[in-house]
């Protein structure tokens, strides 16, 4: 199944997913038919599901994550689904087949975060992971200016629902220094302060989990205040195009994750 | 026999030929020893700068590579410039746009950053080096707004230098749905670049975001090959639109722009 994640709110900025009941392209569909907005939490055994509304064909709905999170009435984190089925129920393990109609490119929604003066968003949905993924990114727009603020914000959504913590780790790669660690959790939105850890400009910041994979974005804000950038980092896949990506990105996470060793 | 929900997949298979077959995102380049890049989008106005980030990949993978080479065309994709750029043994470059556009470029127009070397790990595996790197927007002294290349659009060969663009063109003209609100009230900037090697004719059209078949406005332009055009959103009071770009690309992602109190937001389609 596609799911669209929800930011927490943090710092005074509300987090926030409009959802869109219209294909990206014109070939795929013939009809497009009523849907239904699911919200869905792992209680640790099972991931549940819970109908917030139905959303008709080239509408767009907008849901806060406070709204949301108000409805669980727990400490799990919400994620959003659209299904044309009316009934989703509890499951031990979510589905990774794509339950959309168009595969080609992928069902979108915008994901964001706001204040009354400022907005940042991108486009996104998340595939679950599996469970013994890891992860390897490298953040060139990192923000070093000392008026600036910075976090990596780490989707992680996982076929199962046993939650579970893993570690995740900052270096240098000039210094090849460990400049900071964190715990996160599996199937969280998680939020890390990396201001001020790198603030020379020719130093690529990079981090590092062996546990646990993700969709890392950075967030930068300036210090009154106002949202200035939102964007997610390329997995080591993305620096070779038309061969056997895969086999490129293992062979630069086993070099790194030696390095850090 | 051939069962029912096989039949069903032979079925489907033969709708969506016309939509795919021969018809790839990103087609080989011609010559192996060929460096392959996004074409991005650099905007050089009163108000607004363009930087770029790039990874020393060959770095990464602890092999030596002295320099890569910027490529600027303007919105008609005409060549520009080229520049030698040395990484100086650093993990990462960072390129300032706004001071290597001179004033008669114009307004906007892209630029490719191709790598001099490629790591024997991504020659091994029969792929290319690509650049995907990250070019960063603002509003005057605000802190840069990032957005990730998007693209594999264009190669370089590094033996006789010549650049090729890798996308095919669809037999018919398709739509690409942008899965996003426009807000009224807010000023919207679309960039399409044409990372194929033909001129082409793309419609763009704001529908009403809540009734699908009424079109609030539309403009039809012409993109030259490695070329881009920007089209301009401001829905006034209560209207709520939807973005439709109708053309040959196989996919017509935008480069999105939005400016609300004078504050950038932009991203991927």
């Amino acid at each position: 199944m596609v799911f669209f994640p929800l930011i927490k709110n943090f710092d005074g900025y509300k987090g926030w997913t409009s959802i869109h009941n219209y294909p990206p392209n014109n070939w795929e569909v013939k009809k497009i038919i009523t849907k239904y907005v699911y919200v869905v939490w792992s209680d640790g055994k099972y991931w549940k599901f819970l109908k917030l509304d139905s959303i008709e064909p080239f509408e767009t709905k907008t849901f806060f994550y406070e709204d949301i999170k108000n409805l669980l009435k727990s400490d799990s984190i919400p994620w959003l689904t659209i299904s044309s089925s009316e009934n989703l129920s509890l499951t031990k393990e979510l589905k990774l087949e794509n339950n959309l109609e168009t595969s080609w490119p992928m069902w979108r929604s915008t994901i964001g975060l706001s204040d009354n003066i400022s907005s940042v968003s991108y486009q996104g949905e998340i595939i679950p992971f599996r469970p013994n993924g890891t992860l390897l990114s490298f953040i060139p727009f990192y923000q070093s200016e000392s008026s600036l603020k910075n976090f990596l914000v780490l989707f992680n959504l996982e076929t199962q629902p046993k939650l579970r913590f893993a570690n995740i780790e900052f270096f240098s790669s000039k210094a090849m220094t460990k400049l900071h660690s964190a715990e996160i959790r599996n199937n969280d939105c998680n939020i890390i302060d990396i201001t001020q850890l790198c603030n020379d400009v020719d130093d690529l910041l990079f981090c590092v989990s062996k546990d646990i994979s993700g969709v890392p974005l950075i967030l930068t804000t300036s210090q009154n205040n106002t949202l200035s950038s939102f964007e997610h980092t390329h997995p080591p896949a993305a620096f070779s195009i038309l061969g056997n990506r895969f086999s490129v990105q293992s062979k630069l996470k086993k070099i790194w994750f030696e390095k850090t060793n | 026999m051939v069962r029912k929900d096989e039949l069903k997949k032979i079925i489907n298979r033969v709708k969506r030929a016309p939509w795919i077959l021969g018809q790839r995102l990103v087609n080989e380049p011609k010559n192996f020893n060929s460096s392959v890049s996004d074409l991005f989008v650099w905007i050089n106005e009163k108000t607004t700068s363009t930087i770029f980030q790039s990874i020393n990949i060959n770095k990464l993978f602890e092999q030596k590579s002295t320099h890569g080479y910027l490529y600027i065309f303007d919105m008609r994709g005409n060549f520009l410039s080229r520049k030698k750029i040395k990484f100086n043994n650093k993990y990462k470059i960072t390129i300032d746009l706004s001071n290597l556009i001179k004033e008669d470029y114009g307004p906007y127009g892209t630029f490719a950053f191709f790598h001099g070397e490629t790591p024997i790990e991504i020659k091994q595996s029969s792929g290319y080096i690509t650049e995907r790197g990250y070019v960063g927007y603002r509003n005057l002294d605000d802190a840069y707004n990032y957005v990730h290349g998007n693209h594999d659009a264009i190669s370089l060969s590094r033996d006789n230098l010549k650049i090729s663009c890798l996308s095919s063109l669809a037999i018919v003209a398709r739509d690409f749905n942008l899965q996003y609100l426009i807000e009224p009230d807010n000023q919207y900037f679309f960039y399409l670049v044409n990372n194929s090697c033909k001129d082409i004719d793309v419609t763009f059209s704001i529908h009403d975001g809540l009734i699908s078949s009424k079109i609030i406005s539309s403009e039809k332009v012409h993109i030259h090959s490695k070329g881009v055009r920007r089209f301009e959103v401001s829905l006034l009071g209560a209207y709520f639109g939807r973005l439709v770009i109708t053309s040959r690309l196989v996919m017509a992602r935008p480069l999105v722009i939005k400016v609300k109190n004078n504050k950038l937001d932009c991203f991927h389609g």
